[in-house]
């Protein structure tokens, strides 16, 4: 799992990753959108599970259901 | 080590889905960014299902986000968001097996990421975005060709195109600060 973060500005980023915790997984700050609109993401949060070869297996725009994406996971 | 992580990382994501899987800050979308097999209005963290929002007042737009479709709709039988398909949050379930931390072929990347979560120092690399060339075995990776600052575990630039191919199946959750 990784974190794409865009929006506001890098002080705020790590704050969020401080405020949620988020320490065991890559978090990432991209200033520039590129990275979401790559996947046409315009809102967040969202997210996508792609194969270890790359090929999208699922996505959600809000919460993602974490059953679903285990299975799918699992099943990849 | 291995299923330190896992569990940090699912029980991170429970919380994420929980308390962050809200977009009550952000637009709504025009366009599916993947097949949305699951999706939902933007939400109030306190309120995680998805009726709870239909009438919410009008959502701020993002506005600096390109209008740029990328990949939008790929996979997606129609291009539109099935609303109804809301995803009540759900208990975090125990993995049914976990690979042998010994197992040479499951090792996670050394990005020093916290194995069981802890606390460690938050901070957006600095300076311009540096050339970071793509790994051979990247050039086929659907992640663009972009050097992100990465914000925790070993800090610096990462370029998202070498994030696959992988030994596992890769989750991107899309966020914003706010």
């Amino acid at each position: 799992m990784i974190g794409v973060g865009t929006q506001d500005n890098g002080d705020q980023a790590a704050d969020f990753v401080v405020t949620y915790e988020t320490y065991s997984f890559p978090m990432y700050w991209d200033e520039t959108f590129v990275s979401w609109t790559a996947f046409g993401v315009r809102s967040q949060p969202a997210a996508a599970l792609l194969s270890p070869t790359g090929e999208l297996l699922g996505g959600w725009l809000g919460m993602f259901p974490i059953d679903e994406v285990l299975d799918l996971a699992a099943n990849a | 080590m291995r299923a330190g992580r896992i569990s940090a990382t699912i029980a991170v994501a429970s919380m994420l889905a929980a308390a962050c899987g809200s977009g009550a800050n952000d637009a709504p979308v025009a366009a599916p960014p993947v097949p949305a097999t699951q999706a939902q209005e933007s939400q109030p963290a306190q309120s995680p299902t998805a009726s709870d929002s239909k009438d919410d007042p009008e959502l701020p737009l993002i506005d600096d986000v390109p209008t740029d479709d990328g990949v939008a709709g790929e996979g997606s039988a129609d291009g539109s968001l099935d609303e109804s398909a809301a995803v009540e949050p759900t208990s975090l379930p125990e993995p049914a097996s976990e690979p042998a931390d010994d197992d040479p072929t499951m090792a996670w990347p050394d990005d020093g990421c916290s194995a069981d979560n802890s606390p460690m120092p938050a901070a957006a690399a600095d300076g311009p975005s540096p050339l970071i060339e793509v790994r051979a075995e990247s050039i086929d990776s659907p992640l663009p060709d972009l050097a992100v600052r990465r914000i925790n575990c070993n800090g610096g630039w990462v370029n998202l195109r070498n994030e696959l191919p992988s030994d596992q199946p890769l989750l991107v959750w899309f966020w914003a600060p706010h």
